[in-house]
């Protein structure tokens, strides 16, 4: 008896290591992969520089002998290109996390970040701020607290139309009856901006992109974006539970509507705040998490970091070819939507279908 | 007592299903709840869940009213294994099953390698631990049942609940189930089931509560509740009873429905 409870033990350890090993070994691939992207990144542009050059000023950056470096390079590197690849990077995680959650909490392996109105929301505040001239940064935070509303709009006008109970379909529905009501008013807007000056500047923003992005923004994003992803990193495991339904997840010990709303408030968070920087990038968060349900499966606890990580990869390489496919940029959100949709209709047609 | 009911009403808006059910629950009992669609056996369940508070009357586990209890304190003490479904996600066998866990967890916490013993233990009781990798939505609804099972088993709590356990189930593994369910009884678990079969009463040995419409509740042995007179007056159909004796010397009855020309 005592043998047979020695070889069992031995062999749930091996189990067990197995069990860690593979997703280990994925996050670090996936880090370096990451790396590498990022600073290969740092070269490509209308201002090309080698790689050579790159190393060289990153160390006399490093070392702070930064009066040494080419002032263009100096310009160019640490003003503009980092900066941006920063922010793209953050948006691309934080993107691909708050949507991986949202497919947790809907139960739905369809649902994206902008399901309750943040998106159309944010649409709204930057319009209306552009409308008005404000400045870009007062633009973001229009953009960021009317996301923050149209998402609180929903989710109020929701529990009255479900009352006591936590009917996800009412929280969906009313979601897309305050995503439409926002678009009209975003309509209203580009109907009476001028022509000549507004209409574009306001088209532009809505399309998506990180050409006037800098250090402020990233210092900015990554402060609300870690004050959104650690709670949800924290109880990324007990999503699992949460997709199996209210019941069953309460049955098991589970605070439903307490954790339900925190994931919410937090993904919200994330949502509202790339998209006060980035303006209207869609697909990220419906697309990545799937790219990284085919790398490790199901399993929240090892789904959010690699999404973070995916996400960020697929948005420096995304905002690569933005920089550098033309000698115009093109808006990030009509190249994510070329990538995203015939990516998701292979998904559709050749992927795994359980949630079908 | 692991479990009481003391003059329980229960439903949905104020609107009672069940009226003034008392009952109590030992360790290692099963408990049948019969009767005819919407009679309230899913609500009573779900009451004692703390899904749906009761409109009058008190839940006690261990003399104790669970009415203030948190999700998590309830969670130990009070499995539940829902009717058969599918989860949009194809989690293996192995998250499934620690998923019954949570309740010991902290709630910011992952599971431990504890955990994952736990969780083996229960696979390998109900001799199931090869299914381990497998995708838990890509198997048969017999084997997925047990999986909820071992699920259950891996919460350890002292009162199981089960809606309708073997529906859906093919014969071989209907008769599976039961016979784990009344393993599960033999290691002082209460269970509570909800069934449309008479036979599992006799086949679990268990005590019935049989609700009829307009609330008449019998509660009893299965030989004393499961009757000609009670079935034809909760299902309206006429049945036979018959007892038949095994091999080994036991007699065990059965049900068998009378069909109309």
């Amino acid at each position: 008896m005592g043998d047979y409870e020695f070889v069992a033990s031995r062999e749930s350890l091996s189990g067990l290591q197995e069990k860690c090993s593979t997703p280990m070994s994925m996050m670090t691939s996936l880090t370096i992969l990451f790396i590498t992207v990022f600073v290969v990144s740092c070269s490509f542009g209308q201002f090309g520089i080698s790689l050579s050059t790159l190393c060289h000023s990153l160390i006399l950056k490093l070392t702070g002998h930064s009066e040494q470096m080419v002032h263009a390079i100096d310009t160019v590197l640490f003003k503009i290109r980092l900066p941006r690849l920063a922010v793209a990077s953050i948006i691309g995680g934080a993107m691909a996390l708050s949507g991986a959650s949202y497919q947790g909490i809907f139960k739905n392996p369809m649902v994206s970040p902008d399901i309750l109105g943040a998106s159309a929301g944010a649409g709204f505040g930057a319009a209306i701020a552009l409308l008005l001239s404000f400045n870009m940064f007062f633009v973001q935070i229009s953009a960021f607290s009317l996301s923050l509303l149209a998402v609180s709009l929903t989710l109020l006008v929701s529990k009255i139309i479900a009352r006591k109970s936590s009917s996800t379909i009412a929280m969906i529905l009313t979601g897309m009856i305050v995503t439409s009501l926002f678009s009209a008013l975003i309509s209203i807007i580009k109907y009476v901006a001028d022509p000549e000056s507004k209409l574009p500047e306001i088209t532009f923003w809505l399309m998506g992109g990180l050409a006037s992005v800098g250090t402020s923004d990233a210092l900015f994003l990554l402060l609300t974006v870690s004050v959104g992803a650690l709670p949800l990193l924290l109880i990324r495991w007990r999503l699992n539970i949460l997709s199996l339904g209210d019941d069953e997840a309460q049955s098991l010990g589970i605070d439903v509507l307490r954790l339900r709303f925190l994931v919410i408030g937090c993904s919200t968070l994330l949502t509202a705040s790339c998209v006060s920087i980035c303006g209207l990038v869609g697909w990220v968060g419906l697309i990545i998490p799937h790219i990284s349900r085919l790398l490790v499966g199901p399993d929240f606890h090892k789904l959010l970091p690699v999404s973070i990580l995916v996400g960020a990869i697929f948005l420096v390489l995304v905002d690569d070819t933005a920089r550098c496919l033309f000698s115009v940029e093109i808006p990030l959100g009509i190249i994510t939507s070329i990538i995203g949709a015939p990516f998701f209709l292979y998904m559709l047609v050749k992927g795994k279908k359980g949630w079908l | 007592m692991n479990l009481g009911i003391h003059n329980l009403s229960c439903g949905y808006n104020k609107k009672a299903a069940l009226k003034n059910l008392s009952l109590e629950i030992g360790s290692g009992e099963i408990l049948c709840l019969l009767g005819p669609n919407g009679v309230g056996k899913t609500t009573f369940l779900k009451t004692i869940l703390g899904f749906l508070e009761p409109i009058a009357g008190e839940v006690t586990i261990q003399g104790k009213n669970i009415n203030s209890w948190s999700k998590k304190k309830l969670a130990r003490q009070v499995g539940y294994i829902p009717q058969a479904h599918v989860s949009p996600f194809p989690f293996t066998v192995m998250d499934v099953v620690l998923m019954g866990r949570a309740a010991h967890i902290g709630n910011f916490s992952t599971p431990s390698a504890i955990d994952y013993r736990e969780a083996e233990e229960a696979l390998e009781k109900l001799g199931i631990l090869h299914l381990k990798k497998r995708i838990y939505t890509e198997l048969s609804g017999g084997e997925r049942q047990m999986v909820f099972i071992a699920r259950a088993i891996s919460q350890r709590p002292r009162i199981l609940l089960m809606d309708e356990p073997t529906s859906s189930l093919d014969f071989g593994n209907q008769v599976r189930v039961l016979s784990q369910i009344n393993a599960l009884a033999a290691t002082g678990l209460s269970i509570i089931m909800t069934t449309h079969a008479p036979d599992h009463g006799f086949l679990c040995s268990a005590r019935v509560v049989l609700i009829c419409r307009k609330n008449q509740l019998r509660i009893g042995n299965a030989e004393e509740i499961v009757t000609e007179d009670n079935l034809m007056g909760a299902y309206g159909v006429q049945v036979k009873i018959n007892e038949s004796s095994l091999d080994n010397g036991t007699r065990i009855r059965s049900c068998i429905p009378l069909l109309e020309h």
